[in-house]
């Protein structure tokens, strides 16, 4: 009796309703036609109209800065959270684990609007500030979650080891432990840094004038029929620098597991 | 011999759970001392403690006449070889070994002649910078084992070390931890479920029950004078059986006689429970007006394991050789005093 | 300073940091939507002073009824789509040497870690009336010259699909990779055929993954618009939508956010009756 194909069938065809509107999307970055129903030639031309569309390389270079800050505020966050849910468990922990897992469950949407919420019921202008405060609370909880996994392998024997040979707790925490988990805490912070990039819903609630990111930028643009090829040309290159984090994060998770 | 490490009273609970009752110990310099026991009898626990990992709600602990209770690990001269090792993964053999002198702040020169010294003592000087992940079993326990002598400790701590490993490599291992301690004198505390590397190994025993020691011992005297009935059923095999003293010896609820060793007394006529080691009953051909019946053979190799029946009694018998008795023969047997142990527990 | 990584202040000191942040900008936000639902509106779209009930009255709406239905349905219906995807996907990756599930892997992450935005715009590029596939189904005949492939339900619900597969996927993946295969290999030897094993043996394997992961693309779909928005018609509005228009267009804050409530409370029912459901399998698997 042989296996069913059915399966693999399946599977092929999921990777393909995955990848294909994203290869037709750069195939067409280099499509002379607007709208890309046909190959009507090779062009780079939307590179060049991108290349001169100073603000979409504004809102890059926002959403870079935004990025950054929040990658560096989440990742400590997230790492301590993840730390504290791994090492304690009672009843501070049963309700820091609902705020982490929470809103991972919960669609933007409702984030969005929370947050919006706070900030009007406050009256804290929204601005690059706020967009922050909010990359910031949703990533958390991804670098947790990604750093908890490391740690689920973690042998906590290590560090009564180090403790055993001398080490004192701070010793311990630099010598044995960061080094074990920076592998997981760079992929978690990989990971937010690709989410604070990418977020539209959240960061729509939260903007305010002159806090235009990339994402917003592009919705804008897609108002706009005149700018559609130049999104194929910008999406092309953001999924090149996704394909190149995507790649090394998964390097990094395989680093340090040993050769089975 | 001075008495190295002594443990005073200590008592620890989890719970409503007595991990350790009142639990003294002394442990001489330079002697290998076993905690041996069943899991969950506390010796676990009590490592735990000597390495400082964890404090005693009662009771003392001291290292050369220093109390050494409320000491960090990290400042306890002690050092343990943990169950699964607990090798650095992202250090390589020699990095694991440096990682206390490092700590400790040796100097260059004296950190690589000591890892060199270590690495020509547990044979891995050609495995020196290959990370845990790459080395077998016996290798990792022998780095692990570098790795917590390099420090020169006063007593080190060995939880388990054999535990992970197959049955040749565990015996080929205890040859070499024996030889190990006499090349480096140190005090070694083995914690062990194991009866046969306890008793290969160690100089003296402590055997541990429900959070409480049941005695203390050479191995030898451990297995010929078990001080309760749980020692005599722990090592080795036994046979516990309840009689009353008579002249020169036992008479047992079955009607067998079992005489005593020289030297042990009791009153005619005193309830009395014994242990009596398989190995020193004897199997004769018996008639059917005997009531011994064999009911189950059990080849060993050197030997032959017997179970005999009769009389609401069940005998087992150790005896050299092939089998000579078939299923269901009808046998005699006779108890040598060699065997026989008293035991504290009157009875019935 | 003795048990530094134990003891209970180190415990406060550690999670103090995340809880706090999580604490105001998660938890008391989420309070704050169903207070504004009781709060007037002001003209700048904020909230006034005072307390109304004029928003939570506005629930009444009878457009609502039809907008809530299509919004549950249109979810259900992806999130089914996706686990009948997702499940024999997963085994499949499962039993794939590991070098190839890396390479798959990335196949799946990918598109996932893409922007949101570009990946909807690329459905709305691929089922444009001038598009590829609406090209290319027109010259196979397929496709009238007339039918449009975009804003319709079909087209807001593959683009659900296509948005949330991986919050299905991923899930079962983990699952699949923990479950021990030989117990398929077991249910064969005893008699079961490929169907009876995949449901009664496999699918109880993966049952916690493949849960976990259809209520990640239920509350997803559940709070979408910007998917209908972009690829569907006026008649495929759901209520994420409306929650939008009411915040930004109409500037009535309370509006949006009494509807935001309902949603909000319905998911954290959700959300805590699966909660609920693991303890209980996690108590009944410690026994």
């Amino acid at each position: 009796m042989k296996r069913s194909r059915l399966p693999a069938t399946l599977t092929a065809l999921v990777l393909l309703f995955l990848n294909a509107p994203l290869a037709v999307l750069v195939l067409n970055s280099f499509n002379a036609s607007r709208f890309g129903g046909t190959w009507e030639g090779f062009t780079w031309q939307w590179y060049e109209r991108l290349w001169q569309a100073d603000e979409v390389w504004d809102a890059f270079l926002l959403s870079l800065r935004l990025a950054t800050a929040t990658t560096l505020a989440a990742t400590v966050l997230g790492t301590l959270a993840a730390w504290s849910l791994h090492r304690f468990n009672g009843r501070l922990q049963h309700v820091h684990r609902a705020l982490i897992v929470l809103p991972l469950a919960l669609p933007e949407l409702l984030m969005g609007m929370a947050l919006l919420s706070l900030f009007t019921a406050l009256h804290i202008p929204t601005g690059p500030l706020t967009i922050w405060a909010a990359h910031v609370t949703f990533c958390i909880s991804y670098v947790a979650m990604v750093v908890l996994g490391r740690l689920r392998d973690f042998d906590t024997h290590l560090l009564d080891a180090a403790r055993d040979l001398g080490a004192g707790p701070w010793q311990v925490a630099y010598r044995v432990l960061l080094p074990l988990l920076l592998p997981g805490i760079l992929a978690g912070a990989l990971l937010a840094f690709t989410l604070s990039m990418d977020d539209f819903v959240i960061t729509f609630f939260v903007s305010g004038p002159g806090s235009t990111t990339l994402p917003l930028r592009i919705a804008s643009m897609m108002k706009t029929s005149r700018s559609l090829p130049v999104i194929n040309a910008l999406s092309t290159l953001l999924l090149c620098a996704t394909f190149l984090a995507a790649a090394l994060s998964l390097r990094l998770g395989r680093r340090c597991t040993p050769p089975s | 011999m001075d008495d190295s490490l002594v443990i005073d009273a200590v008592s620890r609970r989890f719970g409503a759970l007595r991990a350790l009752d009142d639990v003294s110990l002394s442990i001489r310099e330079g002697e290998i001392f076993s905690l041996l026991g069943p899991s969950g009898c506390g010796k676990t626990t009590l490592l735990r403690l000597l390495a400082g990992f964890d404090a005693p709600e009662a009771g003392r602990i001291f290292l050369a006449g220093k109390d050494i209770t409320a000491l960090p690990p990290e400042h306890r001269p002690v050092n343990t070889v943990f169950q699964n090792y607990a090798l650095f993964p992202h250090l390589s053999v020699r990095e694991n070994i440096a990682f206390g002198p490092r700590l400790a702040g040796w100097s260059r020169s004296e950190l690589r002649t000591a890892i060199d010294r270590m690495l020509a003592l547990v044979k891995l000087e050609s495995h020196a910078d290959c990370k845990p992940a790459q080395l077998s079993g016996g290798q990792k326990q022998r780095t692990a084992l570098a790795r917590a002598l390099v420090n020169r400790p006063r007593v080190l701590l060995l939880d388990e070390p054999l535990a992970a490993l197959d049955l040749k490599l565990r015996q080929h291992l205890l040859v070499e931890l024996a030889s190990l301690h006499r090349e480096v004198g140190t005090t070694f505390v083995y914690v062990t479920h194991d009866q046969g590397e306890a008793m290969s190994l160690s100089h003296r025993i402590a055997v541990m029950n429900r959070g409480r020691v049941e005695q203390v011992d050479e191995p030898e005297r451990l297995y010929r004078q078990p001080a309760t009935a749980f020692v005599a059923a722990f090592i080795g095999n036994t046979n516990i059986v309840d009689g009353r003293a008579e002249s020169g010896g036992v008479r047992l609820a079955d009607g067998l006689f079992a005489p005593l060793p020289d030297g042990v007394n009791a009153a005619s006529g005193t309830s009395l429970r014994l242990s009596v080691r398989p190995e020193h009953m004897r199997l004769e051909i018996g008639g059917l007006e005997d009531p011994w019946r064999v009911a189950e053979v059990v080849f060993g190799g050197p030997h032959t394991q017997y179970w005999v029946e009769g009389r609401g009694q069940r005998w087992l018998i150790q005896q050299p050789g092939p089998p000579a008795f078939a299923r269901g023969a009808a046998v005699q047997l006779r108890v040598e005093s060699a065997g026989v142990s008293l035991l504290p527990e009157a009875g019935s | 300073m003795k048990h530094v990584f134990r003891g209970r202040t180190t415990e406060w000191l550690l999670t103090t940091p995340s809880l706090l942040w999580l604490a105001i900008f998660f938890a008391l936000p989420a309070g704050l939507i169903l207070m504004a639902a009781f709060r007037p509106a002001d003209l700048h779209g904020g909230l006034g002073d005072g307390w109304s009930l004029a928003a939570v009255h506005a629930l009444a709406d009878p457009s609502y009824p039809a907008l809530w239905f299509r919004t549950l349905w249109l979810s259900l219906v992806a999130t089914l789509i996706c686990l009948a995807l997702a499940l024999p996907a997963g085994y499949h990756l499962a039993r794939l040497p590991r070098r190839r599930q890396g390479v798959i892997l990335l196949l799946i992450v990918l598109p996932f870690l893409t922007n949101f935005l570009i990946r909807v715009f690329a459905w709305k590029t691929l089922l444009h009336p001038d598009g590829p596939l609406t090209r290319l189904l027109q010259n196979c005949g397929i496709l009238s010259e007339d039918t449009l492939l975009l804003y319709n339900s079909g087209a807001v619900l593959a683009v659900l699909v296509y948005v949330h597969l991986p919050f299905a996927l991923l899930p079962v993946y983990a699952a699949a990779e923990r479950f021990d295969f030989c117990l398929l290999d077991a249910a064969r030897d005893l008699g079961a055929g490929a169907w009876k094993r995949f449901w009664s043996v496999f699918l109880p394997g993966v049952g916690a993954g493949a849960g976990a992961g259809a209520l990640l693309v239920l509350t997803g779909c559940l709070g979408q618009y910007v998917v209908p928005q972009l690829v569907g018609g006026t008649d495929n509005e759901m209520i994420g939508n409306r929650i939008v228009q009411r915040a930004f267009s109409d500037r009535n804050l309370p509006e949006a956010a009494a509807l935001s409530g309902v949603l909000l409370i319905a998911l954290l029912l959700v959300l805590m009756a699966q909660a609920r459901k693991r303890r209980h399998s996690a108590r009944e698997a410690g026994l």
